[in-house]
């Protein structure tokens, strides 16, 4: 436990944190002198993949559940891929509209490299529309209606190894819509011996998703809730596909972590955690981080109240009680749930404020006190 | 996260709220009041006793279910381009103009039409729809010859101000991109849209700025075409290109969404006329231009109720897709349902029985 003088100290590098990382985000964002702006991201379109040509012009998307069927010069639902006389193009390939180097704990990712930076990177669009998104002024934009800049994967690769970023971090909007680019980021990331992070919602179909993995390194998905009532209202999607999205990633052996934001009356009765939690010991497996964190109102829903702590530490007892070894709270700083807890002897194996590691006792990847090794990639 | 911002026009409706909402002194405050109230009865009296003007604006309520449906396919060249008549394509688009908008709303002429819509201080959007490019969208002469008519009718040249979402799609569809000089011609993507999400019924969408803050008024001028989602797109349809994420609202065959879209605020409030360009239709494969599905139908539609215009789309649609062996929209499980949705909303009227259809 950090002393009373720690806890005022670190909260207070928290906040120089936040506001230096704030300037930095202002430095670095689109349209920065660094990088070439692009006034038309439909105008260097590139091809995409997962796609079935139709009569008429028309084509089928496969890249998501939503299969969205698509007339000559029309979109999917994401609005950032085009058919052009019958040939599907992403539109947001090496155009990013967002970029920024991060702590992962931002993500929030906690068993991957505990207190590294992370390049991350956004382009426009997103295949759901959830409500309360904090990011709705570039997921639910077209790349034309933000400002963007040309990285190219190679660009992002390097940019990241020149700010002594490990890795890379698709996030902020929803990086499936842009697989492509994101695809091609971590080949170019892994030449340079940089990792690879998808930050996303899940809502991608199977095929893509097997091949995705194999050049990523680890993924943290957004459970939205576990009833198909909240995603069909709340995010324009379906519960279904998440789910299994979560299975092939247990499948495939990647590192990934949940997380949940909780909005009152929403998603926050405990019989509803209570059965995500034994759904997610039974085919997951009880060594899944799952983060419980705070929602504040935003966009759509300005009306309901940020989460009240108790529904927090509710939500994580309930997680604990169905035998999950690392659940977390997160959007809380300084609370006791952003540590990391050995779940066999109980010690505090790392100790976080707000996205700050304090201290990481990890002995390679064992707890120093009862020896016994705890999931996640370290180094 | 950055968005667009966009660009203003002088003297648009954003400035002119912005000006009504600066702070002043006292002195300033005296002699604005003083003025207004000089104004209002110097004016007042003789306003409301002016002769030629006495009916300007008091067409803005529409009436239910007018539409008239103008046709004429011998005004089109082989290409499908209204040239015909010895006066030019201007003049034969202006002569189309003439006749249609007088029928609807029962003047002798293009100028009176429009000046019973428009008042001469007002700034007038005219929203096109140039998605399927030249062949498939408004055709240039109408729409210059519709910018003529709200000229004649005093409008200035200035306060008209022609969009589409993007510039290309204006430069694609044959029209120069004009930013600075009246009438305008720009698109969404220059002007960008506002920066918070009206939520309205089914949608939460951010208008386009030429709609919330610099036209009083709007024209909605789409063309005659088949949607492969939402069934038709002649009207309403064409009103998705006045937010920044249509893209959101094509399931369930755009219903209710081009129906909520339409009654949101500002569309509902700023909507007064709409044209459908459907000298050349498309009867299957739109909303892009696929020519072995286009026919050289010489249509044109105007009305003041944009449900009853698309409600008579349909049924034209509909009567060529039958023509040629096609299923019906509803057989093909793509109706446009919306405009029934939009008729509950008091939107227009959307059945045939009420709609007073007048062909000339």
């Amino acid at each position: 436990m950090p002393s009373r003088r720690d806890f005022l100290k670190h909260s207070a590098l928290a906040c120089a944190w936040c506001a230096s990382a704030k300037r930095a985000r202002g430095a670095l964002r689109a349209g920065d002198a660094a990088g070439q702006e692009v006034a038309a991201a439909e105008d260097a379109p590139v091809e995409a993949r997962f796609y079935e040509k139709q009569d008429d012009l028309r084509v089928i998307c496969r890249l998501c559940p939503r299969e969205c069927v698509v007339a000559d010069r029309e979109r999917g639902y994401c609005g950032v891929r085009e058919n052009r006389q019958g040939t599907y193009y992403t539109l947001v390939h090496s155009n990013i509209c967002a970029e920024h180097i991060d702590p992962v704990e931002k993500k929030p990712v906690f068993h991957f490299q505990p207190g590294s930076r992370v390049y991350s990177i956004a382009t426009a669009g997103c295949n759901i529309e959830c409500k309360f998104c904090q990011n709705w002024e570039i997921s639910q934009f077209r790349p034309e209606q933000v400002r963007s800049v040309r990285r190219t994967p190679e660009d992002v690769a390097r940019i990241a190894k020149s700010r002594g970023c490990q890795g890379i971090a698709f996030t902020y909007s929803e990086p499936v819509v842009f697989y492509e680019y994101m695809y091609d980021c971590a080949v170019a990331g892994r030449a340079q011996g940089i990792k690879s992070i998808m930050i996303s919602n899940g809502y991608i179909s199977p095929k893509p998703l097997r091949e995705l993995v194999k050049v990523l390194d680890a993924v943290k998905i957004d459970l939205k809730a576990f009833t198909d009532k909240f995603y069909r209202e709340l995010c324009s999607g379906t519960l279904e596909p998440v789910l299994k999205t979560l299975e092939i990633l247990e499948e495939s052996g990647i590192w990934f972590e949940i997380v949940v934001l909780l909005i009152p009356s929403w998603n926050d009765s405990m019989e509803e955690i209570e059965a995500m939690c034994a759904w997610i010991a039974e085919n997951l497996g009880d060594s899944v981080p799952i983060h419980f964190t705070r929602f504040h109102p935003t966009y759509k829903i300005k009306d309901i109240p940020r989460t009240p702590l108790s529904t927090l530490e509710n939500a994580y007892a309930t997680a604990r009680k169905a035998g999950l070894k690392f659940p977390y709270i997160g959007n809380v700083t300084g609370h006791e749930g952003e540590h990391t807890r050995c779940p066999h002897c109980s010690k505090t194996l790392i100790s976080r404020i707000g996205f700050k590691v304090v201290r990481n006792r990890i002995e390679e990847d064992r707890c120093p006190f009862c020896s016994k090794k705890i999931p996640g990639l370290w180094k | 996260m950055t968005r667009s911002g966009g660009r203003r026009f002088p003297g648009g409706r954003g400035e002119r709220k912005r000006m009504r909402d600066t702070p002043c002194n006292r002195r300033e405050f005296i002699g604005r009041t003083a003025g207004l109230t000089l104004a209002g009865t110097a004016f007042g009296p003789l306003a409301s006793g002016c002769g030629d003007d006495s009916d300007r604006g008091t067409a803005k309520k529409p009436p239910p279910g007018r539409v008239v449906r103008l046709e004429r396919p011998g005004l089109l060249d082989e290409r499908g381009r209204i040239c015909a008549a010895a006066e030019g394509e201007q003049g034969a688009a202006g002569a189309v103009l003439e006749e249609i908008l007088s029928a609807l709303l029962d003047k002798p002429s293009l100028k009176d039409a429009l000046g019973a819509l428009f008042e001469p201080d007002e700034r007038v959007g005219i929203k096109l729809n140039c998605l399927a490019g030249r062949g498939l969208s408004p055709q240039p002469p109408l729409v210059h010859a519709l910018i003529d008519g709200l000229i004649a009718a005093g409008i200035k040249a200035e306060n008209i101000v022609v969009f589409e979402r993007s510039e290309r799609e204006l430069r694609e569809a044959g029209f120069s991109v004009s930013r600075k000089k009246g009438p305008l011609f720009v698109g969404n993507d220059t002007m960008g849209y506002e920066r918070t999400p009206r939520l309205h019924r089914s949608i939460g969408s951010c208008f386009s700025r030429i709609v919330v803050d610099e036209i009083d008024a709007l024209i909605n001028f789409g063309v005659l075409k088949d949607h492969n989602l939402a069934g038709i797109s002649a009207g309403l349809k064409n009103l998705y290109g006045l937010i920044h994420n249509p893209n959101k609202y094509h399931d369930r065959n755009c219903n209710p969404y081009v129906a909520d879209i339409a009654d949101c605020v500002p569309v509902r409030d700023l909507l007064r006329l709409t044209l459908c360009d459907g000298f050349v239709s498309q009867y299957h494969g739109g909303p892009a231009l696929m020519p072995r599905f286009t026919w050289k139908a010489g249509i044109f539609l105007a009305s003041r109720d944009p449900v009853a215009l698309d409600a008579t789309a349909w049924e034209i649609i509909d009567k060529k897709r039958k023509e040629k062996g096609l299923p019906s929209l509803a057989e093909d499980k793509r109706a446009p349902l919306w405009i029934e949705t939009a008729a509950s909303y008091g939107l227009g009227e959307a059945r045939s029985s009420e709609i007073e259809l007048v062909e000339i």
